[in-house]
């Protein structure tokens, strides 16, 4: 994977083309770690993997890697709708193999459109069923504050809480396990769009900061290399199709 | 004077008469000729593949055509088909109306001028603008109204399809096994025994089995004898006896209302149904209400549920259904009092062959679609059985909100 992502960040370099995309490590729209105000569009499907090192990971923290995969779907107009798998190799899992493995599923909906002087609002939860380990519920709000030919520039902020605290759809004795929680507090984070170099990312996570660099590799591949905070190199690829 | 007045009265007496000649001379030449050239479009479209097909004229020189399409996966792509056909030799006419047929009953009719379906296939006009221009009624009454048609041809009466379907199920996230899994080779057997008459019969021969049921011995699964009804007012009614899923013998019915052109539905299900592996033959009765609703400028859909299921569990289930031209994905959710809530995901993918051979009186076929129901947790709940009585699923997407909410669909690319 990482020899992978030191090819992958040679063409992101020195290739040319850029377009705007979400790859992401929950499936729902999202700059790297924090979800920005926008959905997937309407009958669209998103399917992705990436790679997140064990020192930033949020499963086996600092022992294993962690490797998201998930699969979003633009459900309704202004719905999207994500399932995935993260897969910890190495650590042990209840099913008796050595991949511990965690099911996630998060959905977002944009509330409010971009207007000239308002922001897009979105509203939205990640791992909102089964084993929690991965849970957020969050509003953010995102603006375009630049816009021309070249380069646009976009701002999101929001707040991320805790309010899922408890297993759901679970045997009873699972309950007893805590919730796990990603993005608790104020996030924040910085968008840029440069034709025809990249999109630039930088962003707060609530806990720490993390940048990156996405680019459409092909009409319907994109890629991401991220330093998850400002360190450790991550990344990932999406595919992307319409139904 | 009084000669001339006979004269003249014999003479008016005989213009009608002659006149009443000519027009019934007249209307057997076109009979002649329109049977003629009728009945060569109907063979033509047998050539084709479809079924059960009429085609006339009725009083006001519109066109219509009546059509069962068992041949191709997606009902939109045989009604393509009907209209690219209709526009290519019923130029003449002023509009034209295709009624498509599930198991010889009407599902509903599709009508347009001929002018705006020659505009639409040839890109003169918008998707949008036709989507406004063609009238889709589920009730349609203008059978009554017909000139003339011609006899159906190509019935599916006593037509045997041996369908070469999957089994399948898998439960994931089990203690000690990341999934469970169960495949099964499934052929099913259907005849076509009569107007809205099928016989099923399902054998199913265990592959892998990781469920442990029926010790991997070959057995029967659904089989049954449906009768389906179109009655007025939109009411619709199917009726099953037979074997079905779950071991279950016995009889099940369903009725259900169409209401604001099948935007809103309304169906009521009562099963009469005793386990098949008991002596002891004790005969449960299972009801559910449903109201659907299908949204308006999207393929999604909710269904409502309330009654007694198959475990004497009375429970609601939330059904809610969103296509995607020929995918659905929809979620569900159930709850009473013993499970408090249970959720699980509905999805039917198409099965790789667009089209199918030729109906014959016998012929092998795949199934049309791949078809799933996954529950998070392996509880039964709100569990509807398999008795074939599902009207919904008779329509095949064939209501007026999906066609047109997906008439690009109908347009030659």
């Amino acid at each position: 994977m990482r020899t992978t992502l030191f090819i992958v960040s040679i063409y992101l370099l020195f290739s040319s083309q850029t377009v705007l995309c979400d790859i992401c490590t929950s499936g729902t729209s999202s700059l790297i770690n924090i979800p920005v105000a926008r959905v997937i569009p309407h009958e669209k499907v998103a399917i992705g993997i990436s790679y997140v090192h064990h020192r930033v990971a949020y499963l086996a923290h600092g022992q294993f890697d962690n490797y998201p995969i998930y699969m979003s779907l633009g459900y309704l107009p202004r719905i999207e709708i994500s399932a995935g798998v993260v897969f910890v190799p190495g650590e042990p899992s209840y099913d008796g193999t050595h991949t511990y493995k965690d099911g996630v599923i998060s959905f977002q909906v944009l509330a409010l459109k971009e207007h000239r002087y308002l922001p897009a609002i979105a509203i939205g939860a990640r791992d909102i069923y089964s084993f929690i380990l991965l849970n957020t519920s969050y509003l953010v709000a995102s603006k375009t504050v630049v816009q021309n030919p070249t380069v646009q520039l976009l701002l999101h902020t929001g707040y991320g809480s805790d309010v899922i605290n408890e297993h759901q759809g679970v045997p009873k004795h699972d309950k007893q396990h805590p919730v796990g929680h990603t993005i608790v507090g104020l996030f924040g984070g910085l968008e840029l769009n440069v034709r025809p170099i990249g999109t630039f990312v930088l962003e707060f996570d609530s806990k720490k900061w993390n940048g990156g660099v996405k680019r459409q590799l092909l009409p319907h591949l994109a890629a991401e290399l991220t330093m998850m905070q400002l360190m450790y190199i991550c990344g990932g690829f999406q595919f992307t199709f319409h139904l | 004077m009084k000669l001339n007045i006979h004269y003249i009265s014999i003479l008016v007496l005989l213009i009608p008469f002659h006149l009443a000649q000519a027009i019934s001379n007249d209307f057997n030449d076109r009979y002649q000729l329109l049977n003629k050239s009728f009945e060569d479009i109907q063979s033509r479209l047998v050539h084709y593949g479809f079924e059960n097909i009429a085609v006339g004229i009725d009083r006001n020189n519109d066109v219509w055509i009546e059509y069962e399409n068992r041949q191709y996966r997606y009902e939109l792509t045989a009604l393509k088909e009907i209209l690219t056909y209709a526009t290519q030799h019923f130029s003449d006419f002023d509009s034209v109306t295709v009624i498509p047929l599930h198991r010889n009953i009407r599902l509903l009719s599709i009508t347009c001028s001929m002018q705006d379906l020659q505009a639409f296939q040839q890109f003169r006009i918008s998707s949008q603008e036709f989507t406004n221009k063609i009238r889709l009624k589920q009730n349609n009454q203008s059978s009554t109204q017909r000139f003339y048609q011609t006899e159906k041809q190509n019935s599916s009466f006593l037509r045997t399809d041996i369908v070469l379907a999957p089994g399948y199920k898998v439960q994931f996230s089990r203690p000690n096994d990341p999934a469970q899994l169960q495949f099964s080779f499934a052929p099913e057997l259907n005849i076509q025994l009569g107007t809205g008459l099928l016989f099923r019969s399902q054998f199913v021969v265990p592959i892998y089995d990781e469920f442990a049921t029926n010790n991997m011995k070959p057995y029967f699964g659904a089989t049954y004898l449906n009768q389906f009804y179109r009655l007025p007012l939109g009411w619709y009614v199917s009726g099953s006896i037979g074997h079905f899923t779950y071991n279950r013998n016995g009889t099940a019915i369903q009725f259900l209302k169409s209401l604001t052109n099948g935007r809103f539905m309304m169906s009521g299900r009562l099963d009469y149904t005793t386990a098949s592996d008991y002596w002891d033959k004790n005969y449960d009765l299972h009801y559910f209400l449903k109201s659907s609703y299908y949204f308006r400028n999207v393929d999604f859909a909710t269904h409502i549920s309330c009654g007694k299921f198959l475990f004497n569990d009375f429970s609601w289930r939330l059904d809610i259904m969103r296509s995607f031209g020929e995918i659905d994905l929809g979620f569900m959710m159930m709850t009473n009092q013993e499970i408090k809530v249970l959720t699980g995901l509905h999805i039917s993918i198409p099965f790789p062959a667009a089209k199918q051979g030729r109906p014959t009186a016998f012929r092998i076929i795949v199934p049309r679609n791949l078809v799933s129901d996954y529950r998070y947790l392996p509880y039964d709940s709100a569990y509807i059985l398999e008795t074939g009585t599902n009207i919904q699923a008779y329509f095949q997407k064939l209501t007026p909100i999906f066609i047109k909410n997906n008439i690009e669909d109908l347009r030659e690319k």
